[in-house]
C-alpha cells in the first residue's frame, strides 16, 4: 500500500481503448495554423494567393497576393 | 495549504469534490462497478472516502482528512490516485473555472507538468456525445483561432477545410466510441467513458479475447465508414471540401490502429497473449504426450 492508503487493483487497465483521434486532429490543425502563420510572415497582411506543399521534399511554395 | 500547488493544478479551495458515479466504498474496498476493480484501502482512507459520497468542499474535506489521521502528503496522493481512475468529480463556479484556467495556463507556460482532471461519463448516447464534445473542446477553440488566422492570411479554403473537418471528426468520433460501447456492454456491466484532456477511453469489464479484438477493430472501422459515407455525399453534391475533409478524418480513425495507440495497443496485446497461450498449450501438450509415451505399460 503506497502513501495514498490505497492498493490499486492491478488486474484492471484504466488506459484501455484511449482514442488518439483527437490528438492526431490537434496536430493537423496546428500544422494548418503554422502554414497560415508562415503565409502571414512571408507575404505580410495581404496574405498568400496559394500555397503548394511538397511533402516528399519538405518544401513549401507561397504565392503572395 | 495551497491546494492548487499541492495537487499540481487539479483542485483549489472552494471546489466541491465527490466520488464519481460507479465507485463505492465498502469495508476495506473501493469498488469500481464499471470494470469490476476492487482497490484495497486502509482504514483511514476509507473514512476519508466515505465522506466524499454526496460532495464536500475541498477545505472541509482536507480538515476532516487531517483530523482522521492522514498526513498532507497521504491526502494529496489519495486525490491523485482517485484522479488516475477518473474517480473524483469536481464542481466549481464559472468564476473559479476561469481562475483555474488562467492559473494553469500560467504554470504551463513556465514548463510545469500539471495533472489533467479525468471526468467520468455514463456510456449512454447522451453521455458519449457530452464526453466527445468535452474532449474536443480545446480542439474546437484552436480550430476557430486557426480558421481566423487562415482567413487573415488569405486562405479561406483552409479555414473552411478545418471547420468541416472538425465537424465530421466530432460526428464520426461519437460513432467510433458508440461502437466500442455496444460491443463492450454486457448484461451485468455498464461501461463508463473517461475523458482525460484530449484523450477519451471506455472503461469496461474484462472481455473475452475475441470480443476485445472485435471491439478494437470495429470502433475505428465505424469511424472510417461513417466518414466515408459523409465524403461520398459531399462528392455526390459537388462539395469537394467535404470529401477532402472526410479523407483526412478517415486517416485519423485509422491511426487508432497504430500499436502505440489505444485500439492498436489492445489488438497487439491480445495477439501477443494469444501467441503466448498457444505456445504454452503446445508445451503442455508435448510434455503430456511425452509423459503418456514414457509411462510404463
Amino acid at each position: 500500500m503506497g502513501n495514498s492508503g490505497v492498493l490499486a487493483d492491478s488486474s484492471v487497465d484504466y488506459d484501455a481503448k484511449e482514442a488518439a483521434i483527437i490528438v492526431a486532429a490537434t496536430a493537423w490543425v496546428i500544422a494548418i495554423g503554422s502554414v497560415a502563420i508562415a503565409a502571414l510572415m512571408i507575404c505580410g497582411w495581404k496574405g498568400a494567393k496559394s500555397v503548394v506543399i511538397d511533402w516528399l521534399h519538405g518544401k513549401a511554395t507561397f504565392m503572395c497576393r | 495549504m495551497d491546494f492548487f500547488t499541492e495537487s499540481l493544478g487539479l483542485i483549489q479551495a472552494g471546489d466541491v469534490v465527490s466520488l464519481a458515479p460507479g465507485l463505492q466504498v465498502r469495508q476495506r474496498m473501493l469498488f469500481d462497478h464499471a470494470n469490476g476493480a476492487r482497490h484495497i484501502i486502509s482504514g483511514k482512507a476509507r473514512d476519508v472516502l466515505n465522506i466524499l459520497g454526496k460532495g464536500i468542499e475541498v477545505s472541509q474535506w482536507y480538515a476532516y482528512s487531517i483530523a482522521s489521521g492522514l498526513t498532507d502528503r497521504e491526502w494529496m496522493e489519495l486525490i491523485i490516485f482517485l484522479n488516475s481512475i477518473g474517480g473524483v468529480a469536481i464542481r466549481r463556479t464559472r468564476k473559479a473555472q476561469v481562475h483555474i484556467i488562467v492559473q494553469r495556463t500560467r504554470w504551463r507556460l513556465q514548463g510545469v507538468v500539471l495533472q489533467s482532471h479525468a471526468s467520468r461519463f455514463p456510456a449512454t448516447r447522451r453521455g458519449i456525445t457530452v464526453a466527445v464534445s468535452r474532449a474536443m473542446h480545446q480542439l474546437s477553440v484552436l480550430t476557430i483561432i486557426v480558421s481566423m488566422l487562415s482567413i487573415i492570411a488569405g486562405m479561406p479554403s483552409y479555414a473552411l477545410l478545418s471547420l468541416i473537418c472538425i465537424s465530421i471528426l466530432w460526428l464520426t468520433t461519437i460513432m467510433h466510441e458508440y461502437m466500442h460501447v455496444v460491443i463492450s456492454t454486457s448484461s451485468n456491466s455498464t461501461p463508463v467513458i473517461i475523458v482525460r484532456g484530449l484523450r477519451l477511453g471506455i472503461v469496461h469489464h474484462q472481455l473475452p479475447r475475441k470480443r476485445n479484438i472485435l471491439s478494437a477493430l470495429a470502433g475505428p472501422l465505424m469511424g472510417i465508414v461513417s466518414a466515408a459515407i459523409l465524403g461520398l455525399i459531399g462528392w455526390a453534391i459537388d462539395a469537394h471540401v467535404v470529401a477532402e475533409a472526410s479523407r483526412v478524418v478517415c486517416i485519423f480513425h485509422a491511426a487508432s490502429w497504430l500499436p502505440s495507440y489505444g485500439d492498436g495497443q489492445a489488438i497487439s496485446k491480445e495477439i501477443t497473449s494469444l501467441r503466448k497461450g498457444s505456445k504454452y498449450e503446445k508445451t503442455t501438450s508435448t510434455s503430456a504426450q511425452r509423459r503418456r509415451t514414457t509411462r510404463p505399460a
